[in-house]
């Protein structure tokens, strides 16, 4: 059912003398939210603008939907979409107007669709405003609406959570997700909030200093985090005598504060073992929750303690 | 080409969404009040004031006389008070032939021992040409104010300090040598005829009296003959007395159009025939053929009865008065493409930032993922950037049109151009006739609308492209003309500058000699497909980081 959309084949880019991008190859598949995950200036930025044809590629190919993107420019662009860095807009036009001008560029836009695609990103009330009254997140979501207008196989959006509210995170994750899983959309997304990455990429390639570093899916990456286990927070009235309390279990125990403490487990029915043992101790649960950071954790141990550190 | 049509559209929408652009509107239209405004206030310092009553001269010359005493000062004290008696008005033809008349008395009187200062006549100069009169006017084209300033007659003769050489009796009189009883007789006969015609107020038979006097006259080619009594046939037979005209009185009624054609013709045939009588390799044979083409003209116009018709601009004529009156409508719209060049600030701010501000704005990023290749983007800037200019232009005409009207009034509106094609005379609008002033004063326009956007596109900054934009309009053409005309630079022909002005190319009026329209075309072409190669080097093929 999935077809290759995104084609990147030993891609290098160099700027002034430094190889920027030191021969990437991934792919992309209709119908799944891929997450291009990096430190900064890992290189992610640049790997976008060469896909979408900003920056010349200096060796390798990328083909979208089977059309290399220097030699059949347009009709490899006729495929895609996207925002690179910030939605930026022209100011003293209207949204609507801003759409206007990316219509014409396109070919079978009707103004229905417009309209559709601005109910899709909930700018309907506003659209006739000038953008220069627009919030960034309001002009995040007029470059969504810009980058889906004209029904794109492909969908890149380089950091699109920035700027959005916690509401419009999880509204973008709700569309990008359906793009994606309803309408066959190969999404392409880059971004630094990788608790957010988790919840809404199949798959992820990182990337760091240039190179890709892994393609896995969610679920691998994150099971490559907790090394099979999972790790839970008890929130109680006292941390250190409950640790001491399970000392004998086979348990590691990762950060005690004083208000909780990390558990990873094996599995999850042990939770409820030690929940049982804390409670009958007369220690007070007031709860015990998976942790979101997993993700971040492998990513920090993957990419090698972030982007600080250049190789 | 749909598509292309698009992206056009999109380029109109940026340039006239954005404020600066109502505001440039605003400007032009501010420019045309400012341009019209400006030429009204001038006109109005320059009003005509006369501070000098000629009979207060004609008392002050005869004291002059009788105290000084130099040769000759019986007759011009005769003539001053024959003057007195008949006050003519400035400009009467009669003033001027006094003149003439005494000074052939002068010589009729003349002691016969040789004396210098015997040679001058009274005024000082050629008197049938009438240049001088009493009240100082020059009078062909009028560029003396009557203030007495450039006091004629008496002056000259009484100090005595005019040379040998300056001077000349209008029967060719040998300087040097006192007049033979010949010539005696003969300038006695003409100031007989002349005073007698002044006092009939016989102006015809003034007129039969200088036709004589020509064709006695050897040193006249008999073209230069047979034009100037074409000239005086005409006033002849079309009833026009040949009062002289005055600079700041052409409204008035006896300055009718047709005199002041007869003198601007007069002052044509003696120009050209000055050129003619020098040998050919040392004539301005550009100058010729201008002053053959106005002759033509003003014939053409005399036969035809046309009072009033703008022509090719012709530095060397335009100085003796055009056709039409000063501060009329034509008069200020024929030469309002001057102010075509503030206008390129305009269109240089337009197009410096056609390329820039996309980059500026980062919507660059957005603008080149769609599926359009670059080129066609960048030909649609530069179109709309061309449309934008003419359209500036047009607008900085018709607003022209309409202040000009306002200032100056409407009248003569419906003046036509006449121009030479071959041997013929052409007629066409004279609106045509500025709006192809415009075209070609557009050329410049669009030349330096071009290299902003290449400065634009090379830069990626707006601020630099406008700046280094307007700086070059404003000082490039005036750097140019130093390094040509002060430091002879001669490969300054080269540069663009030196080329873009081709109003002042057609005229002649560059320091750079031999400068065609063809060349400087050529040029331009040249520069322009540099900037266009900058332009596309920077916006197709560089990387967008
Ligand atoms: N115009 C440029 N000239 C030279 N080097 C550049 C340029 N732009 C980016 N780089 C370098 O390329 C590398 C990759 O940059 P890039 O912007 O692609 O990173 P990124 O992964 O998008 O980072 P971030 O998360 O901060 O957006 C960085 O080391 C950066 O310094
Ligand atoms: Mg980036």
């Amino acid at each position: 059912m999935s077809e290759t959309i995104l084609q990147v084949s030993q891609v290098s880019k160099m700027m002034g003398k430094r190889l920027i991008i030191d021969n990437i190859s991934f792919e992309t598949y209709s119908g799944e939210v891929f997450g291009f995950l990096g430190p900064n200036g890992a290189g992610k930025t640049t790997t976008i603008k060469m896909i979408l044809g900003l920056l010349a590629i200096d060796a390798g190919n990328v083909e979208i939907c089977g059309f290399n993107v220097a030699k059949r420019f347009e009709k490899a662009m006729a495929q895609a979409g996207g925002i690179v860095e910030n939605p930026e807009t022209y100011p003293y036009l209207s949204g609507m107007q801003n759409l206007l001008q990316y219509k014409r560029m396109r070919s079978g836009v009707t103004k229905n669709r417009i309209r559709e695609v601005v109910n899709i990103v909930g700018l309907e009330n506003r659209i006739h405003e000038k953008v220069k009254k627009y919030s960034l997140g309001m002009r995040q979501r007029l470059g969504l609406a810009q980058a889906i207008m004209h029904n794109p196989k492909l969908l890149v959006l380089d950091e699109p959570t920035n700027g959005l509210d916690p509401a419009g995170i999880r509204e973008l994750r709700d569309i990008l997700k359906r793009l994606a899983h309803e309408e066959g959309i190969a999404v392409l997304v880059s971004s630094h909030l990788l608790s957010e990455m988790e919840l809404m990429c199949d798959r992820v390639g990182i990337i760091s200093n240039g190179r890709i570093i892994g393609v896995k899916s969610t679920k691998e990456l994150m099971e490559q985090a907790s090394g099979g286990r999972k790790t839970f927070r008890f929130t109680v009235n006292d941390p250190n005598r409950a640790v001491a309390l399970l000392s004998d279990m086979e348990l590691t125990v990762t950060n005690i504060t004083p208000e909780n403490f990390d558990l990873a487990v094996a599995d999850d029915t042990m939770v409820g073992t030690i929940n049982a043992r804390l409670i009958n101790a007369g220690i007070i649960l007031l709860g015990a929750a998976p942790i979101e950071r997993s993700l971040e954790d492998v990513f920090i141990e993957i990419t090698g303690g972030g982007g600080n550190q250049i190789a | 080409m749909r598509k292309m049509w698009g992206l056009i559209t999109n380029e109109y929408i940026k340039i006239f969404s954005r404020i600066s652009t109502i505001i440039m509107l605003i400007a032009i239209i501010g420019l045309a009040v400012g341009y019209n405004g400006l030429m009204y206030l001038s006109g109005q310092a320059t009003v005509y004031n006369s501070f000098y009553e000629p009979t207060d001269y004609y008392r002050e010359q005869i004291q002059f006389e009788q105290q000084n005493k130099q040769p000759g000062w019986e007759t011009r004290i005769e003539m001053y008070t024959f003057l007195l008696d008949n006050t003519f008005t400035d400009n009467d033809w009669r003033g001027g032939a006094v003149y003439e008349a005494y000074a052939l008395k002068e010589i009729a009187n003349a002691p016969s021992i040789d004396t210098p200062e015997e040679t001058d006549t009274p005024d000082g100069t050629d008197a049938p040409d009438g240049t001088d009169t009493p009240d100082g006017t020059d009078t062909p084209d009028g560029t003396d104010t009557p203030d007495g300033t450039d006091a004629p007659g008496g002056t000259d003769a009484s100090d005595g300090t005019d040379t040998p050489d300056e001077t000349g009796t209008p029967d060719g009189t040998d300087p040097d040598g006192a007049p033979g009883a010949k010539e005696r007789t003969e300038a006695q006969a003409g100031f007989d005829t002349i005073i007698t015609a002044v006092k009939n107020d016989d102006w015809k038979g003034y007129l039969n009296y200088q036709i004589a006097q020509m064709n006695a006259d050897e040193d006249m080619t008999q073209e230069e003959k047979d034009l100037k009594s074409w000239i005086i046939q005409y006033r002849i037979s079309h009833d026009i007395r040949p009062d002289y005209l005055l600079y700041s009185q052409d409204d008035k009624p006896r300055d009718n159009w047709q005199n002041k054609t007869l003198f601007r013709l007069e002052n044509c045939v003696s120009m050209l025939n000055s050129e003619l009588r020098l040998p050919y390799a040392d004539r301005d044979h550009k100058k010729v053929a201008a002053l053959n083409e106005a002759v033509l003209i003003d014939k053409h116009r005399l036969v035809n009865d046309i009072p009033v018709a703008t022509q090719p601009d012709n530095p060397e004529i335009d100085q003796m008065g055009a056709t039409f009156a000063n501060n009329s409508f034509w008069s200020i719209f024929t030469t309002s493409a001057r102010a075509i060049s503030f206008v390129s600030v305009l269109i240089i701010i337009v197009a410096g930032s056609a390329i820039a501000s996309e980059f500026s704005g980062g919507t660059v990023k957005f603008l080149l993922i769609n599926p359009v290749k670059r080129w066609k983007i960048l030909v649609a800037k530069y179109i709309s950037v061309l449309s934008v200019a003419l359209l500036m232009l047009l607008v900085f005409y018709v607003f022209n049109a309409l202040l000009t009207g306002l200032f100056f009034g409407f009248g003569d509106i419906g003046a036509p151009h006449l121009y030479v094609s071959g041997d013929t005379i052409q007629s066409t609008s004279s609106f045509v006739f500025v709006a192809w002033k415009y075209l070609l004063g557009s050329i410049d326009l669009l030349t330096m609308a071009t290299l902003a956007f290449a400065i634009s596109s090379l830069t990626r900054s707006s601020a630099l492209s406008i700046g280094l934009g307007v700086f070059l309009t404003l000082s490039g053409k005036g750097a140019t003309l130093f390094l040509g005309e002060s430091f002879k630079i001669d490969w300054a022909r080269y540069l663009i500058f030196a080329n873009t002005n081709l109003n002042s190319i057609m005229t002649r009026t560059t320091p750079f000699l031999g400068q065609t329209v063809s060349f400087a075309l050529m040029v331009i072409a040249v520069y322009v497909l540099v900037f266009w190669i900058t332009a596309w080097d920077g916006f197709v093929r560089r990387d967008v980081k």
